[in-house]
């Protein structure tokens, strides 16, 4: 890689990490799960950077590549796999901070559905990308990304009960429907 | 559903991770993962390169036998003196990379340096390896020097003779280990030796050399050399 590639490359890493480790870590449910999957993400991106570069949305190809990794890593793993302690582990005490708690809230609640609809999502709601950019990546039609979103949706707002309502009163300018 | 749930989802999220921020030594992890990677795939590509050997030939057998695989008396590039220093410590970033050098010269490029979390690390290149150096100070970075005599006991009671070896000195312990990167998507003919020479002292040098085939150092060329260069300048 010439020097200034490499600048371009590390200028996106700082610019760019914080917000693919916070998808990284709604995906894995685990803060040092995240940051190993961005790791690999991002070691793709950098041994492929001369191409990315050239394109118009090199993010894009990252946090495609971030989800794909971490679909493909949720196939091999056996359904039951638990890898340590988690963030949202029981044993864990709940942060008296706001804000953290409602992370572990929403944490814990994501890591309740299926992969694919994880990153549904996460890409929808998080990163905030359209139905068919999402359906791109994960090999979906359009109308399977609606539905899961649906879906996944409703699972959400069923676990995440008084914490959501909670959340709700510091957006008073939104009202579930 | 209505797209105003769909909103508040989506900022509820946001807020939930606003301020999840990236640990600033990632770039440095991502960078050295991604050269290695990188280098592993061109040294496949062209059959890897004779280089560093010609150059450890004519640097490490100084005054010693010619090299082979797991050779012990391949000398190192600058002994420590008899007489040990009264306050050694952790190299600055550029006194690795001129140490590394040191130890390691000849058609090689120069990494640029990452220092991280108080620890210092050094890379060099070749045409079929890398060798990277990590140096730091056990007792500021873990709280404590480590002492390795526990890491050691099992690996020499078990024969000393596996993948995991340990090597006792005056100054320290040095636990070695060679075999294949466990690294997803790697080239599959990737060969590592490492070796962490933890000192009584605190400081602490990490060598490893990876390569397609073969990794450019022996583990006993570098656990020779962690154990008797001199990395640690003196204040």
């Amino acid at each position: 890689m010439r020097p200034g590639e490499q600048a371009e490359f590390e200028d996106f890493v700082r610019t760019r990490s914080s917000e693919l480790l916070r998808a990284a870590w709604l995906l894995t449910g685990d803060r040092t799960a995240a940051e190993d999957l961005l790791q690999e993400a991002l070691v793709r991106v950098f041994t492929r950077w001369r191409q990315v570069r050239r394109a118009d949305n090199p993010i894009a190809y990252a946090r495609t590549v971030l989800v794909r990794r971490y679909i493909d890593g949720a196939r091999r793993r056996s359904s039951g796999e638990r890898p340590g302690l988690l963030d949202d582990d029981p044993r864990l005490p709940r942060s008296a901070e706001p804000d953290v708690a409602l992370r572990q809230t929403l944490v814990a609640a994501v890591r309740e559905l299926a992969p694919v609809d994880r990153a549904v999502v996460v890409q929808r709601y998080l990163l905030d990308q359209d139905v068919a950019g999402v359906a791109a990546d994960l090999g979906l039609s359009g109308q399977a990304v609606r539905s899961r979103s649906t879906r996944a949706l409703a699972r959400l707002r069923h676990l995440m009960g008084p914490e959501l309502a909670g959340a709700l009163s510091t957006h008073p300018d939104k009202e579930m429907p | 559903m209505t797209t105003t749930t769909e909103d508040l989802f989506a900022t509820l999220m946001r807020d939930a991770m606003a301020d999840v921020q990236a640990d600033d030594a990632l770039l440095g992890a991502v960078l050295r993962t991604g050269r290695r990677r990188t280098h592993r795939r061109r040294a496949t590509y062209a059959g890897g390169g004779l280089a560093l050997a010609a150059a450890l030939g004519s640097t490490l057998t100084a005054g010693g036998p010619a090299p082979v695989a797991d050779d012990l008396s391949v000398a190192a590039p600058t002994a420590a003196p008899a007489t040990a220093p009264a306050t050694p410590r952790p190299p600055t970033a550029d006194e690795l990379e001129k140490r590394l050098a040191a130890a390691l010269p000849g058609l090689s490029t120069a990494i640029p340096i990452t220092q991280t979390s108080g620890r210092v690390e050094a890379e060099r290149t070749y045409a079929d390896g890398v060798v990277t150096a990590l140096a730091y100070d056990s007792a500021a970075v873990d709280g404590a020097p480590v002492d390795a005599t526990d890491k050691c006991a099992p690996v020499l009671a078990g024969g000393n003779d596996g993948p995991t070896r340990c090597a006792v000195t005056d100054d320290g312990w040095a636990i070695s280990m060679a075999g294949r990167p466990d690294v997803a998507g790697g080239d599959p003919s990737a060969r590592f030796a490492r070796v962490t020479y933890f000192r009584r002292d605190g400081l602490v040098i990490d060598l490893t050399a990876t390569g397609s085939g073969a990794p450019p150092l022996s583990r006993d060329q570098l656990v020779r050399l962690a154990t008797t260069a001199d990395w640690f300048p003196v204040s």
